[in-house]
């Protein structure tokens, strides 16, 4: 049967619209807020789907199963997606969300463990340029230490060992 | 409705949204106390949103528009259904004095003489003054829903404001303005206001 329901403006039309004014629409909640009113007016939305499925079911049948008639996709779409869970479903499906939040806490962890390690490194470890680019700031028996190591080197490097003429 | 990621449409979550609207819609009205049932009449408002979506399943009624517009659609036809069963309630309980099945025809001839035309022009209703009392006691103890409540009220403009036209007037995010309509859906149901003039 067509929808032969006009288009005027309606009390259906007034209704719609004074709800939206005061409450919004339901459109612009997500699962979760939908979730959680439904469950404030005291329904419980897994069996609301339950008993949709089953009245659902029961119309498939009456007017397309017993008569013969193939079920539209969106009823079997519908329907399938309704469906109770089964046992096994539903421990599989509860062992995954246990997984699922499980990795988040990890997850979360992990990212703040790492953003403090970084705090941490880049207070602690200095970068070997920094003793070279401030080398100015040195104090004066540091530069003579430094000067003292270096003339050290230079005659390390330049006065090789004797070696022993008696040999 | 949003559509599930593949473009189809996301029963359950349509399910849920029908449901929802009809308790609010219901509850609203305080047609059914503060049980969420029609008086006289037995349906709920999972079995109002069950039936839209049996409607459109079995084909009784046709959709063909994308998968969003369906919510809007089915929304309609159940708020009717409602209100049409409202006005069937009167007349079978007064006739039968029993409840009546929501499958058996019942919306098939309203009549019109049990429910006035303009009474759920809701922004008339905000002016209402029992409306208006109630609603006051029902948020006389929240600032934020008491300046919500009078920013829809005062709005003049034909239609629907958009939350973040009524955000831009109040001076707060469009967020908390969700959140206030979600509790004011929440305390004006629970507390029961209703509606002048329905007859009972």
């Amino acid at each position: 049967m067509k929808n032969t329901r006009s288009t005027k403006h309606e009390p259906a039309d007034d209704a719609q619209e004074g709800m939206e004014l005061l409450f919004g629409s339901e459109s612009e909640l997500t699962n979760d807020e939908l979730e959680a009113d439904l469950n404030d007016a005291g329904i419980d939305t897994g069996i609301l789907a339950k008993d949709a499925h089953r009245r659902l079911l029961d119309l498939a049948n009456h007017h397309f199963s017993t008569l013969g008639r193939l079920v539209p996709t969106e009823m079997s779409k519908a329907l399938g997606q309704l469906k109770p869970l089964t046992p096994e479903q539903q421990v599989v499906k509860t062992r995954g969300e246990a997984d699922f939040r499980v990795k988040n806490i990890l997850a979360a962890v992990k990212n703040k463990t790492s953003l403090f390690v970084e705090t941490l490194t880049a207070g602690t470890i200095q970068q070997p340029e920094y003793a070279f680019r401030n080398k100015g700031e040195l104090t004066e028996s540091d530069l003579e230490i430094l000067e003292s190591g270096k003339t050290e080197m230079n005659g390390a490097t330049s006065d090789p060992p004797k070696e022993d003429s008696d040999g | 409705m949003q559509p599930a990621e593949d473009g189809s449409v996301d029963y359950r979550r349509l399910l849920n949204q029908l449901t929802l609207k009809a308790y609010r819609f219901m509850g609203l009205a305080n047609l059914a106390g503060v049980e969420p049932v029609l008086a006289e009449h037995g349906a709920s408002p999972e079995d109002f949103a069950i039936a839209a979506l049996g409607k459109m399943l079995t084909q009784q009624l046709n959709f063909s528009g994308p998968p969003d517009k369906l919510f809007a659609f089915l929304s309609k036809v159940m708020t009717r259904d409602i209100l049409d069963a409202l006005k069937k309630r009167g007349v079978k309980a007064g006739r039968q004095g029993k409840t009546v099945p929501i499958d058996d025809g019942a919306f098939e001839a309203p009549d019109p003489r049990i429910t006035s035309e303009g009474l759920w022009n809701i922004r008339d209703l905000l002016r209402e003054d029992a409306f208006k009392q109630k609603l006051q006691e029902c948020i006389q103890d929240d600032a934020g829903l008491q300046e919500f409540v009078y920013a829809v009220s005062e709005w003049d403009e034909g239609g629907v404001p958009a939350p973040r036209e009524i955000a831009d007037i109040i001076g707060v995010s469009v967020t908390e303005i969700q959140n206030r309509k979600r509790k004011l859906a929440r305390r004006l149901i629970k507390q029961g206001v209703q509606l002048p003039h329905i007859r009972r």
